[in-house]
């Protein structure tokens, strides 16, 4: 296993690893083999059924990380489960970029490998293979990390699936937020 | 309770309405063949600056094309959905983010720009600032004395006056705080008329109460006969290294994607106004003469720290104007280029947003987010780029040519928002907080003053420990004499003789102020003279 390179904020060495965009830089930290993963959309097999971005592996990688993480907040939605929150992500996503998202893609294609999770998250097994207390226990392992790749890869991945969870009506509903005024005909879509 | 649920908002006349009708508009998801147009000035952008340069510039009976990278929406799109409010109207879907992921980025990418979803705070630019840019970077003739004439003119056209409601009870944190304290406090000047005070400007002002350039200027210089491209992005600027002969623009589908058509807007003189990271983009992808390889450096943020306190009273801190107090307390403390300085306001909270702020996960997440009703949120603007360590961000490409800053976060930066953290935290238990938590990964949610400040200072400050944002992108382009400066006072590019930049990317610094009227003013100014100057 390497060790990130030392030195600079947060144990990273920021100038060395942009040059290859950060998760290609991550990539080469968790060991060569893991960059052949990340060269391009070649190999891409496309979006999901019913998605728009995220692909199958995608959804399976993340189907398992969304009740625990979100702490509740799928089970406050009546009939919500791990898909609802994933399709939020998607639709999320539509707002961005290619260039953006294929980040999240070089993200989401490194953490398919058990060196890297094992890395970033402390756990070698994949996620699906966790049950949900031990999932708690990876998120908090996780997010107590103090290395600056697990912490970038925390937010980078989290922070936009929380957002996507409560920018739902729904979701949005359960906060104690009693919603926006009608306006229009009323009709907002999700 | 505060509930506005039940509210209706119907019958709002919208400036839009029927506008394929009475205007030139051309919708680029429509364009699917090459087309190549002609008039006496191109604007790239419609926000703070191309907005107000197109109203001059049409209202002297010039022929103005502007294009625009966003879809054209207008009151009756706005749905006061959060989702579809960042889906629509915000860049990258308002997840863009610094090339580390250390600062999210709010801007806007719509037809009116960021004018659309700005919250409205209107302060001419502080005469500290404009001094520091006349003596570090030779800009000349631009002191408050030759600007006021232009801030008062846009401030008299967009109905800016300091908020006369009662300050929502977010905003309220402030008074209470600062005035237990001894600190600097006032009330902030909004662009409204009319406002319904909802709190929902970061979404497109649904009663079009604000005045954005969307409802404003945009539509005066359609009125006078200019042609609006929306939904088409600028991608180059053809030129032979002395002039830019054409536009070369994409028309983008309803999904963003190129339609395949080409759009070639050919004019004597072009404006770039696509704003902080997009001019600069614009240029870098054109390739235009730059001997000193300044295109895209010194990119600022007003990068902002925040704190959220929790209260036994409700807050309801997504209803009502977003923001209507503020405190200068520190923003200047430390001279102009000492410490970093900050200016304190107020943020919204809606649940998206406030749960990607609030960060963490499972159940401690939840029950953050879950006292939503009765949470403020605190912000503290960094004015960045007055000191030598500060050297702000540099615009990158990608290789598809989507523009990505690169902004380091420095011990200078993290010093600031050390300080302005712990003054946050001080204002709100001044308050009567009952909780107050930094915006810190490491830290919890405090319950006193004396308690915050001992644990605070044993926090590390590491770029991603300190969750960081902006709203307000500017410089990388900036104004200055021929030693330093990429554009004159006058915004005329100094390497291309008939390229003007009309945005807050020619700010040679930040400005210590939120900066829709320091581009009012600006852009005012400087589009007059043009106006006249391609009049003789």
């Amino acid at each position: 296993m390497n060790q990130q390179p030392s030195s600079g904020h947060g144990g990273v060495d920021r100038r060395g690893f942009l040059k290859l965009g950060v998760w290609g830089g991550a990539a080469l930290a968790v060991g060569a083999g893991a960059t052949t993963l990340l060269t391009g959309c070649s190999s891409d097999p496309g979006p999901a059924s019913g998605y728009k971005h995220l692909r199958d592996k995608d959804v399976t990688l993340l189907r398992p990380l969304m009740s625990p993480l979100l702490g509740g907040g799928l089970e406050a939605v009546d009939g919500a489960g791990p898909d609802q929150a994933l399709q939020a992500f998607d639709r999320l996503l539509q707002g961005g970029t290619d260039g953006q998202r294929g980040q999240l893609f070089q993200l989401l294609d490194l953490m398919q490998l058990g060196a890297a999770r094992w890395w970033i998250t402390g756990t070698w097994a994949h996620f699906e293979e966790q049950g949900d207390a031990q999932l708690l226990k990876t998120l908090a392992q996780w997010a107590n990390n103090d290395s600056g790749f697990p912490k970038l890869a925390f937010k980078g991945l989290t922070q936009p699936i929380v957002m996507a969870w409560y920018v739902t009506p729904e979701a949005a509903l359960t906060t104690g937020y009693p919603g926006p005024p009608i306006v229009g005909s009323g009709t907002a879509s999700a | 309770m505060q509930d506005l649920s039940t509210l209706k908002i119907q019958n709002i006349a919208d400036p839009w309405d029927n506008a394929g009708d009475k205007w030139d508009l051309i919708d680029g998801a429509t364009v699917t063949g090459d087309r190549t147009l002609e008039a006496d000035v191109v604007i790239i952008g419609t926000g703070a600056g191309g907005g107000v340069s197109a109203e001059i510039l049409s209202a002297a009976g010039l022929k103005v094309i502007l294009v625009e990278a966003g879809r054209l929406t207008s009151s009756r799109d706005f749905t006061l959905n959060e989702g579809d409010a960042y889906r629509r109207l915000y860049q990258e879907g308002a997840m863009r983010a610094t090339k580390d992921g250390a600062i999210t980025i709010l801007q806007g990418r719509t037809v009116g720009g960021t004018t659309v979803v700005n919250w409205t705070s209107s302060f001419r630019t502080p005469k500290e600032t404009l001094n520091h840019w006349r003596d570090r970077f030779g800009v000349d003739n631009t002191g408050r004395a030759d600007l006021d004439p232009y801030f008062q003119r846009m401030e008299e056209q967009l109905g800016i006056e300091p908020w006369a409601m009662p300050a929502n009870a977010n905003n309220d944190v402030i008074k209470r705080g600062c005035e237990k304290l001894g600190w600097d406090w006032s009330v902030i000047p909004r662009n409204v008329r009319g406002c319904w005070n909802i709190g929902y400007c970061g979404m497109g002002c649904p009663t079009n109460a604000k005045q954005s350039m969307l409802v404003t200027t945009l539509p005066a210089a359609m009125e006078a006969g200019a042609t609006l491209i929306h939904s088409a992005r600028a991608d180059k600027l053809v030129h032979d290294g002395t002039r830019v002969s054409a536009v070369q623009v994409t028309p983008l589908g309803h999904d963003r994607n190129p339609t395949g058509a080409t759009v070639t807007l050919k004019a004597p003189t072009i404006i770039a106004a696509g704003g902080g990271i997009q001019t600069p983009a614009l240029l870098l992808r054109s390739e235009v003469p730059d001997p000193d390889g300044r295109v895209g450096k010194r990119t600022f943020l007003h990068v902002t720290s925040f704190a959220f306190g929790r209260y036994d009273r409700e807050i309801a801190p997504y209803y009502g104007a977003p923001q209507s107090l503020h405190s200068d307390q520190f923003t200047f403390t430390g001279g102009v280029d000492g410490p970093i300085g900050y200016k304190l306001e107020m943020m919204p909270l809606h649940p998206g947003l406030t749960g990607a702020l609030l960060g963490g996960f499972g159940k401690e997440a939840r029950e953050h987010i879950t006292a939503l009703p009765n949470t403020a949120a605190s912000i503290a603007l960094l004015r960045d780029g007055f000191h030598e360590e500060s050297p702000g961000g540099t615009v990158e490409l990608r290789d598809n040519g989507e523009p990505v800053l690169d902004y380091p976060v420095t011990d200078y930066l993290l010093d600031g928002a050390r300080r302005s953290l712990s003054s946050q935290v001080e204002m709100q238990f001044a308050a009567g907080a009952r909780a107050v938590r930094p915006g810190h990964i490491r830290a919890p949610f405090y319950t006193s003053w004396a308690q915050a400040r001992e644990a605070m200072a044993g926090l590390s400050y590491q770029a991603l420990d300190v969750p960081l944002g902006s709203a307000h992108v500017m410089g990388g382009c900036p104004m200055g004499d021929e030693q330093r400066g990429l554009v004159d006072a006058q915004g005329r590019y100094r390497h291309l003789e008939n390229l003007y930049v009309f945005d807050g990317s020619v700010f040679p610094t930040s400005l210590g102020v939120n900066p829709q009227l320091s581009i009012y003013g600006l852009s005012a100014r400087n589009a007059t003279a043009l106006a006249e100057r391609l009049r003789a």
